[in-house]
């Protein structure tokens, strides 16, 4: 999986690239992990090219949301394919976790808060 | 319909894994491309657990996949799972979603997916091995 990270106007936006499971889903936690420290906590996460993804990359999320909620930021996801959703869904995630259509609809929520 | 796979328990080896069950399941009628997904993913989670937690990611050992598909079911066994104990003795497929946020777990939620997903699941010993049984119905 890939993984690349774009910062601009206080925004951090990860796109995900590939399959988030049990081996990626480190990647992405050191990769939360820095950006908490740099303070970068307004995060977008660009589902548009990920296909698959299990209960580690969704425990990666869940393990950083307060520490977010903390610092005054939080995740915004968009562009997330059916499969993707329907595993947020199964879990009741998709009612705490703020998932929107596209990116302008990501950074207009991010920007409201 | 039957196939098996023999891995060493790696979660390196979990991408080829599921791409070989995404195969298999392609080719069964009464499967939507919705369920099929979901199978892959229960299956997915329950190797996950044998390979890190069951076993300690130690590759000189293995596991091992059977799937059997008719008319009525989707049937997956899965050994040596190696964490019967653990399995028993725990509540996670019953973890509320709110203490695994206020805790910060990063696990906890495979088996709540699992369970979600599959009409039949059970643990079992024989022969000083374990496995993980799980069942789908079909239409």
């Amino acid at each position: 999986m890939e993984i690349i990270q774009r910062y601009e106007d206080e925004i951090l936006t990860i796109l995900l690239k590939g399959e988030l499971d049990a081996r990626s889903s480190i990647d992405l936690d050191e990769t939360i992990k820095v950006a908490l420290k740099l303070e970068q906590t307004r995060i977008i996460i660009d589902c548009q090219h990920l296909s698959y993804i299990s209960s580690a990359g969704l425990g990666v999320f869940i393990s950083h949301l307060d520490d977010l909620k903390a610092y005054g930021g939080k995740f915004v996801f968009y562009g997330m394919n059916v499969t993707v959703y329907n595993v947020f869904e199964i879990l009741g995630l998709h009612t705490i976790m703020e998932i929107v259509r596209d990116r302008f609809e990501a950074q207009t929520l991010m920007n409201e808060s | 319909m039957k196939a098996n796979l023999t891995t060493i328990c790696s979660i390196d080896t979990q991408e080829e894994i599921r791409a070989f069950l995404n195969r298999f399941f392609a080719g069964v009628d009464d499967l939507t491309e919705q369920k099929r997904n979901q199978v892959v993913l229960a299956i997915d989670e329950a190797i996950a657990n044998a390979i890190i937690h069951g076993n300690d990611s130690d590759t000189e050992k293995s596991i091992q996949i059977d799937l059997d598909v008719n008319k009525k079911r989707i049937r997956i066994e899965i050994s040596d799972i190696g964490l019967f104990d653990e399995i028993m003795n725990n509540d996670k497929k019953d973890k509320d979603l709110n203490t695994v946020i206020k805790e910060k777990q990063k696990g906890g939620l495979g088996l709540k997916l699992i369970y979600s997903i599959m009409d039949v699941v059970c643990f079992y010993t024989q022969n000083n091995k374990s496995y993980c049984l799980m069942v789908k119905l079909l239409k």
